[in-house]
């Protein structure tokens, strides 16, 4: 044997157990919010209550964790804050949507819009606006109310239905602003009945009554569970953008979006609060 | 207590803090251990996955778990998810990036961030740490604790041989207009923090920060809209003050070395 190979021993022969298992109850408060106390650790993680006892001991001198507000129970410590292990970034939807817009926008030379949930409002947070005389405007940051248009019923119809009951108390009585004339339905039933056509289909094409108005297309983006983060929303005057010529598209809008829809699944969508 | 645990804690974070790859000897030397000590703790560190060799490299580095972990600590502070739609709402509205700071003992801690949509934004390091006094958004937290606090946090400074006569006289403009401005950092950013109170006290703070942003944050058009975004934050907290709570608002602040 040489002495290279003398120098680089083998895992198994260094392996160190009593600090594994030190580790390992550090890593048992990973994806955990709330304090956990020996009891629960020890049933975890296959120790006895000797070992998890210890080992919490170790991990609280070192600063690793702390004791909760009951003195009883464990919680990770905020020196770990302190570990530089690289940049840490928020799972932006809007920095993760930026691509799927301007492909979109590409395709179709249509407006473009991302919007999200803020509150018991539907605000756009991004978009592309077309260039021309007739276009579809939506205004950046304006709040409409979840109940009015299909835009904001779209994110509405993908919380789930205690969420939705919970907003549709909050929010009444259900009057329709006059800027929002679509769809017609003001009342909770027809509401509710809105809600059950979106969810019976992956995405909604959607064009307002008036022979003069716009027509749609709008994409839900939703997490793992199926809640949203996002709707993102195709739209043009009906002279250029119907219904028609949506659908001669949709296989590659479907085909741009998929990336996003893939990645927004992996982390979970904001919750929603309709008592605030 | 196992002193082996412990050394091979101590040993992460050495590598943690270095920035750069450490090998065994140099954390031989470093820590005045025998190399054959130092391995067995790494060997530890590495099955656990709290650092990996460096480009398959005789070098370490820190690895997935350290990062998991420091994400649970910040995923501990409930506010973010409630809050995360406002703070993307106001990127969109200043097109710069927005920040949700809270307290952790007499420091600030960045918990949630949306980016800014200007071609130009800063960067948003989630769970970056500095003392309340030496930023924005620190500032729009200790100007409105009360006079009682914010003279625990002079004592703290002192104790660590910082002067805080210039900062209270700063903390006192910050309360009077409602927020802090001014630059965010050596970068020349220019940012402004506006404070979360929930019944008595701060709890957080929104800030928008970004090279773009005016000198004078309070001049720019959008001014109002902000403040009334945050309004909207502040009652929210108020209406939910459980999603609210600080997990480590029970520790005493002077313990707390960051």
């Amino acid at each position: 044997m040489s002495l290279a190979e003398k120098s680089v021993p083998g895992p198994v022969r260094y392996r160190n157990q009593a600090t594994g298992r030190v580790l390992s109850v550090l890593l048992a408060f990973t994806n955990s919010s709330q304090p956990r106390g020996v009891a629960e650790l020890s049933r975890a993680l296959g120790m006895n209550k000797n070992m998890v006892h210890r080992a919490l001991t170790t991990l609280t001198a070192e600063g690793y964790l702390v004791r909760d507000v009951s003195g009883a129970r464990y919680q990770l410590g905020p020196r770990l804050l302190t570990l530089p292990a690289g940049a840490l970034h928020e799972s932006d939807i809007v920095a993760l949507a930026r691509p799927a817009l301007e492909q979109l926008h590409a395709l179709t030379g249509e407006s473009v819009y991302l919007s999200i949930i803020v509150g018991r409002n539907r605000v756009t947070v991004d978009d592309i606006q077309a260039q021309g005389a007739r276009v579809l405007r939506s205004a950046r940051g304006h709040p409409v109310p979840l109940h009015c248009t299909k835009m904001s019923r779209v994110l509405l119809a993908h919380l789930s239905d205690a969420d939705i009951a919970a907003y549709l108390a909050a929010a009444a009585p259900l009057a329709r602003a006059s800027r929002f004339p679509d769809p017609p339905s003001e009342s909770e039933r027809g509401i509710w009945q809105d809600i059950a056509a979106i969810r019976a289909v992956p995405f909604l094409l959607w064009r307002n009554p008036h022979a003069s108005s716009a027509a749609y297309a709008i994409f839900p983006v939703c997490d793992a569970s199926g809640h949203p983060h996002a709707i993102l929303t195709v739209g043009g005057p009906r002279e250029r953008f119907d219904l028609a010529e949506i659908e001669a598209r949709l296989p590659r809008m479907r085909a741009i979006l998929e990336p996003l829809e893939r990645e927004a699944r992996l982390f979970p969508a904001p919750i929603f609060l309709a008592e605030i | 207590m196992s002193s082996s645990a412990a050394r091979a804690l101590r040993i992460l974070d050495w590598i943690a803090r270095a920035g750069r790859p450490l090998g065994v000897s140099e954390i031989a030397r470093e820590a005045s251990l025998a190399p054959g000590t130092v391995f067995r703790s790494l060997d530890a560190l590495v099955r656990a996955d709290f650092i990996a060799r460096y480009q398959a490299s005789a070098r370490y580095v820190p690895a997935n778990a350290v990062e998991r972990l420091r994400r649970s600590v910040i995923a501990g502070f409930r506010m973010r998810e409630p809050v995360l739609p406002y703070l993307r709402q106001l990127a969109s509205a200043s097109g710069e990036t927005v920040s949700l700071h809270v307290r952790l003992g007499w420091y600030g801690v960045r918990i949630a961030s949306a980016l800014g949509t200007a071609e130009v934004t800063s960067a948003a390091n989630l769970g970056e740490t500095q003392p309340l006094g030496d930023y924005y958004a620190g500032k729009a937290m200790l100007a409105f604790l009360s006079e009682a606090h914010i003279a625990r946090y002079g004592d703290w400074l002192a104790g660590h041989g910082v002067p805080f006569r210039e900062q209270a006289r700063e903390l006192h403009a910050v309360k009077k207009r409602g927020f802090a401005s001014g630059d965010a950092d050596f970068t020349g950013a220019r940012a402004v923090a506006f404070p979360i109170r929930s019944t008595q006290e701060p709890i957080a703070a929104i800030a928008i920060e970004g090279p773009v942003l005016p000198r004078t944050g309070e001049h720019h058009g959008g001014f109002s809209d902000w403040r009334e975004t945050v309004a909207h934050v502040e009652a929210l907290a108020r209406a939910q003050a459980g999603l609210f709570e600080n997990p480590f608002a029970h520790l005493d602040p002077n313990s707390l070395i960051l």
